[in-house]
């Protein structure tokens, strides 16, 4: 479906993420990683078929700081590196990223941020940009798929003339919007990797630090200058007061045209390639002559704030208005709706379109359940039975970044907090630390665990805390789109790498009680578990069982569902108010029925006190 | 036409990526440009899903505002009614009237919405509802999952849709996988005619109160 090795001149519909992949090839990039997170994880998951028809490295990394340090160590050998990862990885990779800016590198490195305002995915809608400020490097932030293309290739050549890392920062309105992308020519350049050996440029530390923030200071004219020039600077000048005009980066733009043509106003506008660093000049010469300039932007007011500062060194008197003024909120991401108003409001215009809301009574919403036949589903059950167990105990549950944060709603409630990839186990480390539970769990998966869990165990291990991890394996990185990790010793391409066993490293960072059971063997589990509860020190159980949608997708055929006999079927709904499973629904005659979507792992039969559910032969 | 929106609106699994990228396919070969802004996080884990269709010469985001939807496609009735109000006056909703229960429905925490709400609103707005039981028509050709391409069918023949059947057909050849084109054209078959017959039945009784 996907045609991104076609050739040049041809328009394809390309998912944004698709695009940027597209652009990759069409860079010449060789070497690509990085971290699975929504909205970025189509970008190399899109380039793994036609990896090794370009020779391009294309594979995941355990995390964004090894991921970045990978892409750091091939762009430091003259070789075109792409990195990609969701806004807060980039939190992950922020370290090196900072020293990256001071090195320098020599052949391209274009690190993806795929921010997500409105938290679709994710547990903050943290603005990106402040991370390239910071980094004092150039961010593109292209308005859509093609521009999202255009914007890959040009990060790379900007790469280079700078000897800078480029952020791409996306959202998912561009990184999962699909629209019609016009296919460019592929550059085809081998490049042998070479290192030019210099301890005083890539020994970052003490005076040569020193003498290359010096020298990052001085590329910050020269991509101001390359920027200033650059062909996403657009002014679309067909102004009825020239007075008035826009400014807008990013998919905010595409609001601005469509609100435009729907009110039926013409005003200027300056759209921009980016919000850093702004090229002054062309921001200067749009704003004189304006009375009045309205900043459009998603998240924090940054474009905006830099502005008003232009204006104000440049003494234009322009009113700069935006989200300072209220017009804009300053969380979630933008609307037409948004956008629109504030252009109206901007405008002066009183009497508004009238915008009605038809319904307006609250809806029952679909809280995310996990899947059908989902390992998950089993362990929080047996979690749950085994805390029951000890009832004059109290207990907290300290969650992760995962499928299993699923655990949070109902049925199950089960978890107390959840802050980041791998934060639950130092957070019970800290909670062990104050005494105030009798029973301080961790709940993270095997992804998670490799990620960012292993430092937090060694520490754990390390005070002697009294910690039950528990790592729910089900053996790929699920939530993301069932991406392979060292722990199953796959490659993105399903290839055999080296396995590097999950329960091995756990004994490796000084565990002595660490079982692993099968989380559809209940009696086992609540056995295991409940064991590991009354253990005295920190324990680890791994829950191991493939993710039931890998499951169905191999064993298609081979599967025996569930039914429900409805003779004996009390219409407790136990099955249904306890497991929530989706296979499990009730009819329109009031009848309880299992699905075709049963993947038969048999919980609902185990819980069902009429014994009603049985295996279909 | 300087625009043409469609929201596609379900739950999750129920095909809705498919059904947009064959939409915009066959609008782009259609002469049209076609953007589609997809939410498909929650798509494999049962949440609601939507996706925004936009055609047209001069269309530009990926999402669509408030009352600016050309035709609401319910793929699922509480979705329907999530997104009623990006409905523009005296425009369509095109509805599978099949309900996919939450679980605090059934748990009797929550009420689901009866259909007639959505009767009502595209009443007061002097809209039209185009309903059909997409699943169960595709629950008889043997396979549920093809319910999107019955309500493609029965969106073919919406009066004034920018995109001929025949285009739509096309884009279900390119985009199936080859043991499903057979079956999905046929799913499209059945939603087409079924909303064929429906439409002049409709035609029939309402020239009939004419007469009376």
């Amino acid at each position: 479906m996907v045609h991104l090795n076609k050739g040049p001149g041809e328009v394809v519909l390309l998912l944004g993420n698709e695009a940027i992949a597209r652009g990759a090839i069409e860079a010449c990039v060789k070497f690509v990683t990085g971290y699975p997170g929504t909205p970025a994880s189509e970008i190399l998951e899109a380039l793994v078929p036609i990896a090794d028809k370009l020779n391009m490295y294309v594979n995941w990394a355990i995390n964004e700081k090894v991921a970045l340090e990978m892409a750091i160590g091939s762009a430091f050998c003259g070789v075109r590196s792409l990195v990609v990862m969701k806004h807060v990885g980039v939190n992950v990779a922020a370290d090196p990223l900072m020293t990256l800016a001071y090195t320098g590198l020599k052949g391209g490195l274009v690190l993806i941020s795929a921010d997500d305002p409105q938290c679709h995915t994710s547990q903050t809608e943290q603005d990106n940009r402040h991370y390239a400020m910071l980094a004092k490097i150039p961010v593109l932030e292209p308005a859509d798929p093609n521009e999202a293309k255009e914007m890959c290739k040009e990060a790379f050549n900007l790469s280079e003339d700078l000897e800078l890392p480029v952020m791409l920062r996306t959202t998912p309105r561009v990184s999962h919007t699909t629209c019609p992308v016009t296919l460019g020519e592929i550059v085809k350049k081998e490049v042998k990797p070479v290192f030019d050996k210099n301890i005083d440029r890539w020994v970052c530390v003490g005076p040569t630090a020193l003498n290359r923030h010096k020298w990052l200071e001085q590329q910050q004219s020269k991509a101001k200058e390359l920027l200033e020039k650059s062909i996403f600077n657009k002014v679309i000048s067909e102004s009825s007061d020239i007075k008035l005009g826009i400014i807008t980066v990013g998919v905010a733009y595409t609001y601005v045209l469509d609100a435009l043509r729907r009110i039926n106003k013409s005003v200027s506008i300056l759209k921009l390639f980016g919000s850093f660093p702004l090229p002054e000049k062309v921001i200067a010469n749009f704003l004189i002559g304006k009375r009045r300039v309205l900043i459009i932007e998603e998240l924090d007011p940054i474009l905006e704030q830099a502005v008003r500062d232009i204006s104000h060194k440049h003494a234009i008197p322009a009113k700069i208005m935006g989200k300072f003024d209220g017009l804009l909120p300053l969380e979630g991401e933008l609307t037409p709706d948004h956008v629109q108003s504030a252009v109206l409001s901007f405008l002066g215009k009183s009497r508004k379109p009238k915008i009605t809301n038809f319904y307006k009574q609250s809806l029952p919403v679909r809280p995310l359940s996990f899947c059908a036949g989902c390992p998950h589903r089993a362990t929080y059950y047996v979690i749950k039975k085994a805390l029951s167990q000890f009832k004059d105990k109290n207990y907290v549950i300290l969650g992760d970044i995962g499928c299993y944060t699923i655990g949070k709603f109902a049925p199950f409630k089960m978890l107390d907090t959840c802050l980041c990839m791998g934060a639950s186990i130092g957070t019970a480390l800290g909670f062990a630390l104050q005494s105030a539970y009798d029973h301080v769990i961790a709940v993270l998966g095997d992804s998670t665990f490799l990620h960012s869990g292993i430092p937090a165990l060694i520490n754990t291990v390390y005070n002697k805390a009294n910690v039950k991890v528990l790592i729910l394996d089900n053996e790929e990185t699920a939530m993301t789109g069932h991406q392979p990790h060292p722990g199953v010793g796959l490659d993105a391409k399903g290839n055999m790498l080296k396995k590097v066993a999950i329960e091995d490293v756990v004994k490796g960072c000084g565990v002595n009680f660490v079982k692993i059971v099968d989380p559809y063997n209940l009696n086992l589990s609540l056995e295991v578990i409940s064991e590991a509860l009354t253990f005295n020190g920190p324990a680890v159980v791994i829950f191991r069982r493939e993710c039931a949608l890998t499951y169905v997708r191999k064993h298609k055929n081979e599967i025996s569902r569930y039914r429900v006999d409805n003779t004996k079927c009390k219409k407790c709904l136990i099955c249904i108010s306890q497991l929530s499973c989706p296979a499990i629904i009730k009819t329109k005659e009031d009848a309880v029925e299992i699905t075709d979507s049963c993947t038969g792992c048999g919980l609902c039969a185990a819980v069902c006190p009429s014994k009603a559910i049985f295996k279909e032969s | 036409m300087s625009e043409y929106n469609l929201v596609v609106a379900g739950v999750g699994g129920q095909g809705i990526i498919l059904f947009s990228r064959m939409l915009a396919e066959a609008a782009l070969r259609s002469g049209f440009k076609a953007i589609v802004g997809q939410s498909f996080t929650a798509a494999q884990r049962y949440g609601s899903v939507v996706a925004f269709v936009r055609i047209g010469k001069d269309v530009y985001s990926p999402l669509i505002g408030t009352n600016e939807a050309n035709i609401i496609v319910g793929f699922e009735p509480l979705e329907a009614l999530r997104y009623i109000n990006l409905l523009s006056r005296s425009r369509l909703v095109l509805l599978n009237v099949n309900k996919v229960l939450p679980v605090s429905v059934i748990l009797k925490t929550e009420k689901y919405p009866e259909i007639s709400e959505i009767e009502n609103i595209v009443k007061q707005i002097r809209g039209r509802l185009l309903k059909l039981d997409a699943t169960q028509v595709a629950r008889s050709l043997g396979d549920e999952r093809i319910m999107n391409m019955v309500m493609l069918g029965a969106l073919s023949t919406v009066k004034n849709f920018p995109i001929s059947s025949s285009s739509l057909v096309e884009s279900i050849k390119r985009n199936s996988p080859q043991s499903m084109v057979d079956k999905n054209i046929e799913a499209f078959r059945a939603g087409r005619c079924l909303l064929l017959q429906q439409e002049q039945d409709f035609n029939f009784q309402s020239n009939k109160n004419l007469v009376a």
